[in-house]
């Protein structure tokens, strides 16, 4: 599983929201950025918003033989065609659309497994907060394959299956990382008086706590969509991702890996989409970091 | 403060992009070196550990190299693709008229690895261990009432009832292989006849020895030079676990391979005009088939089960997929082990009886499910284009790609819960047709996955395998695949070419049936 | 500290004691059958029905737990199915070879991720692009880069080996299992370059993305010390910016780093089998992908427990390092100990 690559959790240095504004503040940042930042969160929304609107653009659909198979590049086909004879044009856009889509499904069941688990141990009393952490760190240590082995067994093989096992371990850094800023969070002056002033659990949690563990979960979130994409890439290659003939990129690449001395565009233009992908949501990842940083 | 914006050097990225085309898009440059040729090494590879090289217990194909390899059974079948049998060990052997006593005269000097003689205790010690380990490959000799060893070089074996397929077993590359009963016994460990032994190391009388045995890393054997039938042409063999076909392909180029099999039928196809490889292929008994699900959905209807036949176009499979290393499917069994005029399964393609039985389903009947074994990327190129095929006759169908040990525990289920369709790639045992049908279609067969039942086929291999005269078991056979046929529970798809890709360094390369990816290694030579 | 080390020896054997349950649950669901994948396809059922019994999985569940809590005890993984060898004799074989490469890919990713952290922060010249071809590299699929690289360092330059983990020469192994050290500890030079050749493409493939995460862990960090006051008054007092950076900023820096790098290596565990499989490297990733694809349930039960055991043991060590590089942490490590 390509997890070697994860990107989760970085940049979130503890205690880190310490110094986060309320995300009211987070517009004036916005403009005081520069052109750059401003640049890429504009791409991400504009990839999100353009891949939508993918069916109306890619020339042909994904499972339509259009051309003998296999053949390169051409003013016709202009990044070819596969070994089923389809248009990897039209698969590599409607194959980010799923991807960027399934990572939005993955990574935001994370968020709201995580963070609820994490917001709850950061609260709790700390014998709930270590069973609740123990609970994690079980998921953590997980071999990633094997999970997806038995969820795709168990369930059959889908994409919306790879999805699902893929989320059973993806949560655990979300929980890791809300429950660090709720830790901070909780030890703050405001949220210390808003306890004594009679405020307490889901109250407490909605208003004090959870708002301010955001930013940095939205800047994990935009850093993990490379390495989600790389994940699903990996479990492709290891057989376990997502079944012919649905067009999601990482699958694409690595049932493509195969041609790749014999017909490179096959693989390559497939795992270009994961990379620009990936490298938006790098991009994005760094300017809302900088942004909530200020 | 100043920051650095780091990350917005486009074109830096776009430069990267373009050196990867640039690299994967050309690689006829000039080998970087490697390992020379002409050291007389064999250097090939394996996708996968091969199961333990104890031929008692070894049951897979990949590793049916090692185990030809070390060790030699009494016959084995003639090099040429075709299913005579020749003496191995046994110089010559005799079968009597009731076909219940194989007599076996054993080949003067032939001797073990470690120098003791073949003899005909040698052979009674490996018939005899081989039903004590009682593996997968016992089964070959269920059916043995006792040995006799009249003398040093003659070794009888006396059934209990005829086994049409008997001496086929004998000649199998899973079939009884002699062992050094002194290797063995001094290797005992609590009565395990050295089984633990035998997982690194060899005790047969074959070409080469097992000298190295790393798990995960390689097999190196090395020559017998006082092998019986001559010293081979390499001193060593060595075999690497390399799992990518991609990274094999790029040893083959760089020199530090000499003969790579399975690759992807694209890559096979490149290599076909280079200068300095060879592409060679050989009949194998190895069939692509359909396992169709009478038990469930629309094809328990026997009327959309022929249809179904009828509405797959093999010929463009054949042509897309396999581009020459594989042949249309005419008969049941596969290519070679039964006269080509019998146990015909073939279809006149016509899609339109399929979608005018469809066009008369129920809309809930149309959802069929397609299952092939993850891994097999010919299979899954199959399994897609019969997707398009059948969607195009108006059947929804969904494909479920399983691992091999689900497809093995279908047996053990309920039939109505398993897929319509399951399409397989497989080869029997041995090249004898009740190696084929019995496992894969007679009702209740270990292999039988999808649990089809034709009891009519059923009785007629179960006559053919005691019959003694070779024309009325050909006849029972073909009758059985006939019937199999005619009930179009199984439909077959193609015959593979085994294909290997070997640098020009390498020559006299055969291969014998049943076993893919298996080449002669007392054969085989440093060319020129 | 020793607290620490205390509660999270604790931690361990819940952690371990939890997975074995999980592995129990994913075989009983998983409906794939181990005996029929030991003995071989083509087995007839009256031997597959022997071995099952011989082999206990006609025990009930709970009856085979048990068995398998009593081995565990006395250090016993069971026999694998496939190779026949006691999983523990098994993993010891193939763990060298995956904790050589994930040390040295974790070292790779320090020195990279330091090197490009403090670049970037110090606003260097170039630092940006050698960030951004790391990043580029970093997002493209690891089998994708790994096959590039093979065919520059391989196939056209010839400069590096293709597959495996040393060359066909005399070895000298043991005591550590690591063919670099041993190597080293031998005087045998020919092994360790050829080691070390070998070593190179997987450790970078495997070393690009965490470089990138610590990086950008270190450089956050270190612009922020640069804020603080005492390092303004520092520089004020005429102290060259880069002994600043040094004396203060990557001391304060250094916690954090170090707890990205210990979930990257977690992480790396894991990682490497798609590394191990393309570049035919002999380690327990090429060991889980033949266990999972043969159903052999005692060996990947034994890759579960020892890869579960090395994430909270690494774990453990960058938490008890980071108490010695920073005692601040100790209040919020403790915390999420």
């Amino acid at each position: 599983m390509a997890l070697g690559v994860a990107a989760t959790g970085a940049g979130i240095r503890p205690g880190w929201f310490a110094r986060s504004p309320r995300l009211g503040a987070l517009t004036q940042r916005l403009r005081r950025l520069g052109v750059l930042e401003q640049v890429a969160i504009g791409a991400l929304v504009a990839v999100t918003l353009l891949l939508l609107a993918v069916p109306l653009i890619a020339p042909h659909g994904a499972s339509d033989v259009v051309a003998d198979p296999l053949r390169a590049p051409s003013w016709r086909f202009p990044l070819g065609v596969d070994e089923q004879g389809r248009d990897v044009l039209s698969r590599v856009l409607l194959g980010m659309r799923t991807s960027w889509f399934a990572c939005f499904a993955v990574i935001g069941s994370g968020i709201a497994i995580g963070g609820a688990v994490g917001v709850v141990a950061g609260l709790s009393r700390p014998l709930v907060d270590n069973s609740l952490m123990r609970l994690t760190d079980v998921f953590l240590a997980l071999p990633g394959p094997l999970l997806v082995l038995a969820v795709v067994a168990a369930l059959g093989p889908s994409l919306l299956h790879t999805l699902v096992a893929v989320g059973v371990v993806w949560w655990p850094f979300y929980a890791r990382i809300v429950r660090g800023e709720v830790k901070a969070i909780a030890a703050r002056p405001h949220v210390e008086s808003a306890r004594m002033s009679g405020a307490r659990g889901w109250s407490l949690a909605r208003r004090h706590v959870a708002p301010g563990a955001l930013g940095p979960v939205l800047v994990t979130a935009s850093l993990d969509i490379s390495a989600l994409l790389l994940t699903l890439a990996g479990l492709s290659f290891l057989g376990l991702g997502s079944p012919a003939p649905a067009p999601e990129l990482g699958a694409m690449a690595a049932r493509g890996f195969t041609y790749i001395f014999t017909a490179w565009w096959v693989p390559v233009f497939p795992a270009a989409g994961v990379f620009v992908l990936g490298f938006v949501g790098n991009l994005a990842g760094d300017a809302i970091r900088d942004m909530v940083e200020g | 403060m100043s920051r650095t914006r780091p990350l917005h050097r486009g074109l830096a990225l776009l430069a990267a992009l373009t050196l990867v085309a640039a690299a994967c898009g050309s690689d006829e440059g000039s080998s970087s070196g490697g390992s020379s040729a002409g050291d007389g090494v064999l250097r090939t590879a394996f996708y996968a550990d091969m199961q333990v090289p104890d031929p008692d217990i070894f049951y897979e194909v990949e590793g049916s190299q090692v185990i030809t390899g070390v060790y030699d059974g009494l016959v084995r079948y003639v090099d040429d693709g075709s299913t005579t049998i020749e003496g191995a060990l046994a110089e010559s052997y005799e079968v009597s008229d009731d076909e219940l006593t194989y007599t076996f005269t054993l080949r003067d000097g032939a001797t073990f690895h470690d120098g003791t003689t073949v003899d005909s205790a040698a052979a009674q010690f490996s018939f005899e261990r081989r039903t004590t380990v009682n593996s997968a490959p016992a089964y070959m000799l269920a059916d043995v009432d006792h040995y006799e060893t009249p003398d040093a070089s003659t070794f009888v074996v006396v059934l209990t009832q005829p086994v049409a397929a008997f001496l086929d077993y004998m000649a199998s590359p899973y079939g009884p292989k002699l062992v050094s009963p002194a290797l063995v016994e001094a290797n005992e460990v609590d009565g395990d006849s050295a089984q633990e032994w035998m997982q690194t190391h060899d005790a047969g009388s074959g070409p080469f020895t097992i000298s190295e045995f790393s798990l995960g890393q390689q097999y190196v054997l090395d020559r017998y030079d006082d092998y019986w039938a001559g010293t081979p042409g390499y001193e060593q063999v060595v075999i690497s676990i390399i799992p990518d076909a991609a990274t094999q392909q790029v040893q083959l180029e760089g020199g530090d391979l000499d003969i790579v099999h399975q690759q992807p039928i694209a890559t096979i196809e490149s290599f076909r005009d280079r200068d300095g490889y060879q592409v060679v292929g050989f009949p194998v008994v190895q069939k692509t088939f359909l396992h169709v699900n009478e038990h469930t959905g629309p094809f328990q209807d026997k009327a959309l089960r022929q249809a179904l036949g009828a509405a797959i176009d093999r010929e463009s499979i054949v042509e897309d997929v396999y581009q020459g290393v594989a042949e249309v499917s005419t008969q049941i069994y596969p290519k070679g082990m039964i006269d080509e005029s019998l146990a015909l399964d073939e279809y006149d393609y016509d899609p339109s009886s399929l979608e005018g039985l469809v066009a008369g389903l129920d809309s809930g009947d149309r959802s069929i499910t397609l299952t092939y074994a993850i891994g097999s990327i010919n299979d899954q190129r199959i399994a897609e284009t019969l997707q398009k095929t059948l969607s195009d006759v108006g059947l929804d169908v969904t494909i479920d790609p399983k691992t091999t040990s689900q497809i093995f525990d279908m047996v053990n289920q309920d039939p109505t819960t398993l897929p319509d369709l399951l399409l397989e790639t497989a080869n029997p045992d041995a090249a004898h047709p009740d190696t084929w049908i019995r496992i894969f279609m007679r009702t209740g067969g270990a292999l039988n996955y999808l649990q089809a039942s034709t009891p009519e086929a059923d009785a007629e291999m179960d006559r053919g395998l005691h019959l003694t005269d070779d024309a009325a078991v050909a006849e029972a056979y073909g009758n059985a695949g006939d019937l199999i046929h005619e009930d179009a529970t199984f439909i077959t798809i193609d015959d593979i070419v085994d294909t290997f890709i070997a640098s020009d360094s390498v020559s006299g390369i055969t291969h014998s049936l049943p076993m893919p990816f298996t080449i002669r290694l007392d054969k085989v030579e440093p060319a020129g | 500290m020793g607290r620490l080390i205390l509660n999270r020896l604790g931690a361990l054997v819940v952690v371990l004691f939890a997975l074995t349950v999980a592995v129990f649950v994913i075989q009983a669901v998983l409906p794939a059958d181990p005996v029929r994948a030991s003995v071989g396809a083509n087995a007839t059922k009256e031997v597959v029905e022997a071995a099952r019994e011989e082999l206990g999985y006609n025990d009930p569940l709970v009856v085979q737990y048990a068995h398998f809590l009593g081995r565990l005890a006395q250090g016993d993984l069971g026999t694998s199915l496939r190779t026949r060898h006691p999983v523990t004799e098994d993993i010891a074989h193939f763990a060298p070879a995956t904790i050589e490469l994930t040390l040295s890919a974790a070292l790779l990713a320090a020195v990279l991720g330091t090197v490009l952290g403090v670049w970037s922060a110090l606003g260097g010249r170039g630092s940006g692009v050698a960030r951004t071809v790391i990043l580029a590299f970093a997002s493209a699929p690891t089998f994708l880069v790994a096959i590039f690289m093979v065919l520059v360092f391989y196939r056209r330059l010839g400069w590096l080996p293709a597959s495996g983990r040393v060359d066909r020469i005399p070895l000298d192994e043991g005591p550590t299992g690591l063919l670099t050290v041993d190597g080293l500890l031998h005087g045998n030079l020919d092994q360790l370059s050829s080691a070390l050749r070998h070593l190179a493409i997987p450790s970078i493939c495997l070393a690009l993305g965490p470089a990138v995460a610590i990086g950008r862990v270190l450089r956050g960090s270190l612009l922020d010390v640069m804020g603080q006051d005492h390092v303004r008054t520092a520089r004020a007092k005429g102290l060259r910016e880069r002994a600043v950076i040094v004396r203060h900023g990557l001391r304060n820096a250094l916690g954090p780093a170090l707890s990205m790098a210990g979930l990257q290596v977690g992480l790396l565990l894991t990682g490497v089998v798609v590394i191990e499989l393309v570049m035919a490297w002999p380690g327990l990733g090429l060991y889980t992908t033949q266990s999972i694809q043969n159903v052999d349930f005692p060996a990947v039960t034994g890759i579960v427990l020892v890869m579960g055991t090395a994430y909270v043991v690494v774990n453990t060590v960058v938490d008890v390092l980071q108490l010695l590089a920073d005692p601040r942490v100790r209040a919020t490590t403790t915390a999420s100990a």
